[in-house]
């Protein structure tokens, strides 16, 4: 027979990739492979004026696309982060009958904790491919990571379908929770998934009869699968995902915690030098992406770097959140900067927005600053 | 045939294999119903084809109808060529005539069948699969029977003879002999087998 076709690897439409479901391999293959968005050229305000209609609203379009996928930026707590992933994840090579280690990426919302796990898994994903090709010794797919996002209510079947519904297996619609996972531990096998990513953990409940069969499920899945589990979610510690407890629930869901590693994220602080330079560098990387006809060098990491703290409380995703309204606005508006002026008419997330008064009172106070201390030359 | 998905597990068909054959074959592989391969592959269900809608044949392994080889090429990765050759297409004219209108062998001429496929779910090995393909194809003639003496040459039969003692269960994996199906299967052809 002719051999069957390699996946092969899109990034022929960017277009697309406002469309992609990561619940499905498509799509998850989709991500991996986009190529890196190309910067709209920088122009004055002057070469804006002439510009053909037709010319201006490509140009501007081509910035609105831009500005809403500026990210992921490398910040310092996405590399330490994506060193004891790697870490963890290249340590679980033991022989199959061992059990892995399992990860947890427990963090408050708001501090990139999916951005950063989804960068990892592409780059694993990159790296497996480069090693092992697309294809297994038996002829297969090679998947290395499947990604699976939790929902509100599921259970233990709706979390094999999920695994099943990655990886367009054709038996989703019957039979038991044992049928499930015995096709999704058959294509795992087969497709020589190496990281199970379970996204949006704390959807579980885990007091509840269905959350402890999943945790139980999990711990199934850590012996029999040849993966490492890396979960992300919000306060899973508080949740008892690693308590160890007293009673049967908690002995249930404390065998999970013994092997599961805690990783976390912490938010941007000022209150050290450090913390401050390290706003900055953001701040500037920030700038470095921005397409506006009117930014200017420091126009956000020296004209607004207590501003933006309060704004977002040094959560990565309420600034990008905030800077990317801000940019569709200054496009919109004609504006073609960013300042206090424009950002104070852009609503950004409910916590952000409740947390800043506080914040904004301290710097306005001057009993903390967002600017880092000059050095001395 | 966008909204076909591609299959992660691939199972390719043996040369001279019936369409039918290796539709079951990767069916059982996968552990999944016969009819959610069917439709996870694109192939319209038997109610739909016999209505004539979708220009197939009502027997999708006498011939397939627009866009569904694109579809089960898509969903496993074999070209769509190849999947039309998988069917009794194939040899209209040679070893059958195809009433293209009714989208039925003319039963009147050469190798002419009755309805239902010829495939052999007692002969899962990949020599039982082979024999079943040119039986599919019209080209009649017995099939090794069954037996322990054939199991000592042909560990697939053995596994086969057991699994035809056991009763059917749920499960689709260890269920060899009951694949659900939207079509009229001929059963076990214990004349063929014998």
């Amino acid at each position: 027979m002719n051999p069957a076709p390699v996946p092969a690897a899109p990034g022929d439409d960017l277009a697309r990739l406002d469309n992609l479901t990561l619940a499905h391999k498509e799509g998850w293959q989709q991500f991996v492979y986009a190529p890196a968005r190309q910067q709209p050229e920088h122009r004055t305000r002057k070469q804006l004026r002439a510009l053909s209609d037709d010319a201006r609203e490509n140009y501007d379009r081509e910035r609105r696309v831009w500005h809403a996928n500026l990210g992921p930026l490398r910040t310092p707590q996405l590399v330490a982060l994506h060193e004891d992933l790697w870490d963890v994840v290249d340590s679980n090579a033991q022989d199959g009958d061992k059990a892995k280690g399992a990860i947890a990426v427990d963090a408050f919302p708001g501090l990139g904790k999916t951005t950063a796990v989804l960068e990892f898994g592409k780059r694993f994903h990159q790296r497996e491919i480069k090693a092992k090709g697309t294809r297994t010794r038996d002829g297969h797919d090679h998947w290395p990571v499947c990604w699976v996002g939790l929902t509100g209510n599921t259970g233990m079947r709706d979390f094999n379908r999920a695994m099943l519904d990655f990886f367009a297996h054709p038996a989703t619609t019957r039979g038991t929770a044992a049928d499930f996972a015995r096709r999704a531990l058959d294509c795992v096998l087969s497709c020589q998934v190496r990281l199970l990513i379970v996204d949006d953990l704390h959807f579980l409940r885990w007091r509840e009869k269905t959350g402890v069969e999943v945790s139980n499920h999990f711990k199934y899945i850590a012996n029999e699968f040849p993966v490492t589990l890396l979960f992300v979610g919000v306060g899973l510690a508080e949740r008892g995902l690693f308590s160890e407890g007293t009673s049967y629930s908690d002995a249930v869901l404390a065998q999970t915690g013994r092997r599961t590693t805690a990783l976390g994220m912490q938010p941007f602080t000022v209150t050290t030098d450090r913390g401050r330079r390290e706003w900055r560098q953001l701040l500037l990387a920030i700038e470095q992406r921005v397409v506006l006809a009117g930014k200017h060098p420091g126009m956000l990491a020296d004209d607004l770097p207590g501003y933006l703290l309060a704004r977002s409380t040094g959560h990565i995703g309420s600034l990008m959140t905030l800077i990317n309204r801000g940019c569709q606005r200054a496009v919109r508006t004609g504006a073609e900067r960013l300042d206090e002026e424009l950002l104070d008419k852009v609503k950004n997330d409910a916590a952000s927005e409740k947390a800043r008064q506080e914040l904004q009172a301290a710097l306005a106070a001057r009993r903390i600053t967002a600017k880092p201390a000059r050095r001395a030359r | 045939m966008s909204s076909v998905r591609t299959f992660p597990i691939r199972l390719p068909p043996l040369p001279g294999e019936a369409l039918d054959s290796w539709l079951e074959a990767l069916a059982q592989r996968m552990h999944a119903c016969m009819g959610d391969l069917l439709a996870s592959v694109g192939l319209a269900s038997y109610k739909i084809r016999t209505s004539g809608h979708d220009g197939g044949a009502p027997d999708w392994a006498v011939l397939l109808g627009t866009g569904e080889a694109a579809g089960i090429a898509a969903a496993t990765g074999i070209p769509p060529p190849q999947v039309e050759a998988m069917t009794l297409a194939r040899y209209d004219g040679t070893a059958v005539r195809i009433d293209r209108a009714k989208g039925r062998v003319n039963r009147h001429h050469l190798w002419g069948r009755a309805t239902g496929s010829r495939y052999c779910p007692r002969m899962p090995c990949r020599i039982g699969r082979a024999v079943a393909s040119g039986v599919a194809a019209g080209l009649v003639f017995r099939l090794p029977r069954p037996s322990p003496a054939a199991g000592r040459y042909l560990p697939g039969l053995r596994a086969a003879a057991a699994a035809a003692a056991t009763p059917c269960s749920k499960d689709p994996a260890t269920r060899p002999l009951r694949v659900a199906s939207p079509r009229r299967r001929r059963p076990h052809d214990a004349a063929l087998c014998r």
